[in-house]
């Protein structure tokens, strides 16, 4: 059970809304159960089932988004301004680099299991990890583990 | 912003109260349906069944996780290295209960809640620096806990037993790196004696729960003692299986008045055994716990002397005792007592 919440967590930090990240769980569990005789590791097989569908509904249902805004050049004022800065520049990132961004630094998946779950090369999670940092402004020059 | 203050803002977002949703599983139920109908695949006895086997990846309700997999500080890092679940050598299933970090940047000192089921519970930690870091203190409710100092940073993943009091139900794990190293060291006999260097590192930090084998597993064979270690040669050799045998006694003679005697144990938890050794009745220093010679055809263990009187036949007895659960998983011990 603990693991569908946090599958519902990943869900809402792709989706910046509890009741779309509710669908989107809820149509990835769907989806898992009709392969769910060949699964060999359930949360795993979801979680990508989860991104997937997340990144197809951007490019149906979602093109309304426009994943164009950087930070403003102004910083906030204070730390809560900028970490609520940070979290709606996150929102309008688009949707393969959300999800790079998610996985990586929330579910804390290594790079090849990024580029597996995604479907794609090693070097593409890379580029978009780094796409990502500079449209979020996060110094990537510290981040050790950003090539792992 | 640093990458850690992304992180923290997904985490921040993410551990925030999420709507609770009592129907989730029979909407996905539902959907499951639609698209069945959708497909025009027949829906039968069989899918019910798979359904039934689903059921663990629905919740009931978002707001209010399951007790038993969930804690306070549960952080949704999954850091490399120490995995959700994952199977002993023994075929031991383990499930992670709990996560945290500690930061040489950051966070030194940590809490969390870990519910207590009644299953063995065990800490593990990956570390970014080498054996000689700093391992972080582990406490159980606010007191150190014995046997979790092992906790070392090394490439394997270290496994140390979490003892907990007896019927608590929950327990607050603290990971603690700001303790002080105790004592201190002198560079030359006469320089001031100084306080241990300190070698920080980032630690992530996981509690463990484990369920025990359902029939006892059979530890591998222990490689037998050589006939000759540190200059003396084997006399004896006892073998046992603990808990089935915790103890043993035996005779022996030394004409140079020097016996040495060493313990080498097979099993996942081998290292956890621990020996207690009597010469005549009285306690000898070299009590230790397991050594386990897992590689290497040369003995790799430092055999421990003691000294008796010349000549004369002594008693040598052995009582082992045993840090943490052992449920169904026994371990093979073996004792060779060298005379010179």
């Amino acid at each position: 059970m603990a693991r569908s919440d946090r599958l519902l967590r990943t869900a809402y930090l792709l989706t910046h809304d509890w009741a779309t990240a509710e669908d989107l769980l809820q149509e990835s569990l769907a989806k898992a159960w009709f392969a769910w005789p060949g699964i060999d590791e359930p949360e795993a097989y979801v979680r990508r089932v989860l991104v997937t569908t997340y990144t197809s509904w951007w490019r149906r249902r979602w093109r309304r988004e426009l994943p164009s805004g950087d930070l403003p050049d102004e910083p906030a004022p204070g730390d809560a301004g900028r970490r609520e800065e940070l979290w709606e520049a996150v929102g309008r990132l688009p949707a393969k680099q959300r999800a790079v961004i998610v996985l990586r630094f929330y579910e804390d998946l290594p790079v090849a299991e990024v580029a597996r779950l995604l479907g794609c090369q090693e070097g593409t999670v890379k580029s978009q990890t780094a796409k990502a940092l500079a449209k979020l402004r996060v110094d990537e020059s510290i981040v050790k583990e950003l090539h792992r | 912003m640093t990458v850690q203050d992304l992180r923290d803002v997904l985490r921040e977002r993410a551990e925030s109260p999420s709507p609770a949703n009592p129907y989730r599983h029979d909407e996905v139920r539902s959907r499951i349906r639609r698209t069945s109908l959708r497909r025009r695949v027949t829906a039968g006895a069989g899918a019910v069944a798979v359904i039934a086997a689903g059921i663990y990846l629905i919740p009931g309700t978002a707001a209010a996780p399951d007790r038993d997999t969930t804690a306070t500080a549960t952080a949704a890092a999954q850091p490399a290295g120490l995995p959700e679940r994952f199977t002993s050598a023994d075929g031991t299933e383990y499930r992670r209960l709990a996560i945290t970090t500690l930061e040489v940047k950051g966070k030194k000192k940590t809490s969390i809640n870990v519910p207590v089921s009644g299953k063995p519970l065990e800490v593990s930690g990956r570390c970014d620096g080498g054996p000689r870091s700093d391992s972080p203190a582990v406490l159980v409710n606010g007191r150190p806990i014995g046997g979790a100092d092992s906790l070392r940073c090394s490439k394997e993943m270290p496994l140390v037993p979490l003892i907990v009091p007896r019927g608590a139900t929950e327990v607050t794990v603290t990971f603690d790196t700001t303790r002080l190293r105790p004592g201190c060291v002198r560079r030359t006999k006469d320089s001031p004696c100084l306080p241990v260097e300190a070698r920080p590192a980032n630690w992530s930090l996981a509690v463990y729960e484990w369920t025990p084998p359902a029939r006892p597993v059979e530890p591998p064979q222990i490689k037998p003692f050589p006939d000759r270690a540190a200059g003396m040669k084997r006399a004896y050799t006892v073998r046992g299986m603990w808990p089935q045998d915790p103890s043993f006694t035996l005779t022996a003679t030394s004409e140079s008045g020097k016996i040495g005697i060493d313990q080498l144990c097979a099993g996942d938890l081998a290292s956890r055994m621990w020996f207690q050794f009597r010469i005549d009745g009285k306690l000898s220093p070299s009590s230790s716990n397991c050594g386990v010679w897992r590689e290497g055809r040369s003995y790799p263990m430092a055999v421990a002397e003691i000294t008796v009187p010349k000549g004369k036949r002594v008693t040598i007895s052995g009582k082992m005792s045993f840090l943490g659960e052992y449920t169904n998983r026994p371990v093979r011990w073996s004792v060779g007592v060298f005379v010179k």
